[in-house]
């Protein structure tokens, strides 16, 4: 038989960890032109405020998608007041990867997302805006249909008000009737708006 | 002198739910929805009167600041779900002797080390499994060393695991022979585990989500993960799943539990199709 053999009381035999560079710190590990250090490193670091912003100032510049991974895992494990607006402005980035994993961050923060989604919601891009909006769908808070709500009336981009209608789909009351038929009235002349807004309606009617 | 109270609160409030799902999830990864209520209720109310409290507040207040934990794994063994059987989702264990074995010794040499993980361990069914699998239908057992390792956050399944002694509900998936080789009947009707197996499996208390636990298992070259993130939230299951990516040797496999996907958790891991099953596989060179 070639299974080993443990005995009571043995001494466990895992093999210890591969070690970091001796007496260096998770900041210099970080800095590591190996990508498994660099990973080891975010992942036996303690959630703090420094590394979070340690890793906020790295994420634009790692190349290795296993890194940025565990960064993305240990910012949803640190506290939100570095993490949250960091993550709001990745919502910019070019990366696909930067823009999804930052929304799935926010996602475990609402009540510190909430303090900063109506400002947010002003922001220029409207890419950006329909990400905010997307998070809305995830997000459990109960300022949801508020935001919705604004977006409704408010917002001028058509995808914008696409995207508001879709989470409206999912997450309507009778509050938000009267905001659904204003987006409908305003893009009049968009279908898959008029579509999105009767469906809503309808799913309303039937609650 | 302190003066204990036996009146037990009669109900959980929802405000001390909360503060107590969110304190529990802070120290398991274990997210408990209100369809929970029930269960959690129940289980609170028991240790809130084991431990002599007058209410919530007073059983929560020495939960959060005893020194040793104690109470807090009471509450982990007894909020955690345990039941499982040998030969559970026996197509994986089939994938393993038939295709990831033979995956693994690819470019190793003889009597090098291959080293599984099975997490969480529960009784030790599945860990036992691994070992009777390996015994019976891997015809290169003997050319190799195979270091099986098993760990649960419950203690009590630990120890339990330990002592290997089961149900025949436990065993009712068997073969006959197997029964009759491993095991010896007692006189209540309980099957217990020979002392071979017994010794060829390592047990431990580990927290997946803690990396402080999950250190020192590394160049792990299967892990059995099954049906334990379906009880972590998403952020959980992502901290699970860097804990095994950190765990494996690259290269190295991962199975879960027949209603889990990884593809939902994290984009680290390549999904391997194998004619018994499907897994999961650490890339073998870092991107």
């Amino acid at each position: 038989m070639a299974l080993r053999r443990f005995t009571a009381g043995s001494p466990v035999t895992a093999a210890p960890p591969a070690p970091l560079a001796e007496n260096t710190s998770w900041v210099q590990d970080l800095e590591s032109g190996d990508a498994d250090i660099r990973r080891q490193a975010v992942w036996m670091a303690a959630p703090s405020d420094a590394l979070a912003e340690t890793i906020c100032l790295r994420l634009t510049h790692e190349a290795s998608q296993p890194v940025l991974e565990a960064m993305f895992v240990a910012l949803s494990r640190c506290s939100a007041d570095r993490v949250v607006p960091a993550m709001f402005d990745l919502l910019a980035s070019e990366e696909v990867l930067l823009r999804t994993r930052a929304l799935e961050v926010l996602e475990g923060f609402p009540e510190p997302v909430a303090a900063l989604m109506q400002e947010h919601l002003a922001d220029a891009e409207a890419d950006v805006r329909i990400f905010l909006v997307n998070l809305m769908g995830g997000l459990r808070h109960p300022h949801v249909p508020d935001w919705l709500d604004h977006v409704l009336h408010h917002d001028t981009h058509g995808n914008v008000v696409a995207a508001a209608l879709e989470v409206a789909l999912e997450v309507a009351g009778p509050r938000l009737r009267l905001a659904i038929q204003a987006a409908k009235a305003r893009f009049h002349a968009d279908p898959f708006i008029g579509f999105a807004a009767d469906l809503a309606l309808q799913r309303i009617e039937t609650q | 002198m302190s003066l204990i109270s036996t009146v037990v609160p009669a109900a959980i409030s929802e405000t001390d739910f909360e503060k107590f799902r969110e304190f529990f999830y802070r120290k398991t990864g274990i997210q408990f929805d209100s369809n929970k209520r029930y269960f959690v209720d129940k289980r609170l109310l028991e240790r809130i009167k084991a431990t002599g409290s007058d209410s919530f507040r007073d059983y929560f207040i020495k939960l959060r600041f005893e020194a040793d934990d104690r109470e807090v794994q009471e509450l982990v063994n007894l909020m955690t779900v345990n039941e499982t059987y040998f030969f559970r989702e026996a197509y994986q264990f089939d994938c393993l002797v038939n295709s990831l074995m033979e995956e693994v010794i690819r470019k190793r040499e003889p009597g090098s080390l291959i080293r599984i993980w099975s997490i969480p361990s529960s009784t030790g069914e599945e860990a036992y499994s691994i070992a009777l699998y390996l015994l019976e239908r891997w015809s290169k057992l003997a050319e190799y060393e195979v270091e099986i390792l098993s760990s649960d956050i419950d203690t009590k399944v630990l120890q339990s695991a330990h002592r290997g002694l089961y149900t025949p509900r436990s065993v009712a998936n068997l073969p006959a022979e197997y029964l009759a080789k491993y095991f010896t009947r007692k006189v209540d009707g309980n099957w217990q585990l020979c002392q071979d197996v017994l010794e060829s499996v390592e047990f431990s208390r580990v927290n997946l989500c803690n990396a402080a636990d999950t250190r020192r298992y590394r160049n792990i070259d299967v892990i059995f993960c099954r049906n334990l993130l379906i009880y972590f939230d998403d952020i959980s299951r992502r901290v699970a799943a860097e804990a095994m990516f950190e765990a494996l040797r690259p290269g190295g496999f991962v199975c879960l539990g027949h209603s889990e996907s990884m593809s939902r958790i994290s984009s680290l891991f390549k999904v391997r199709r194998f004619p018994d099953a499907m897994v999961y596989q650490r890339p073998l060179e870092t991107l």
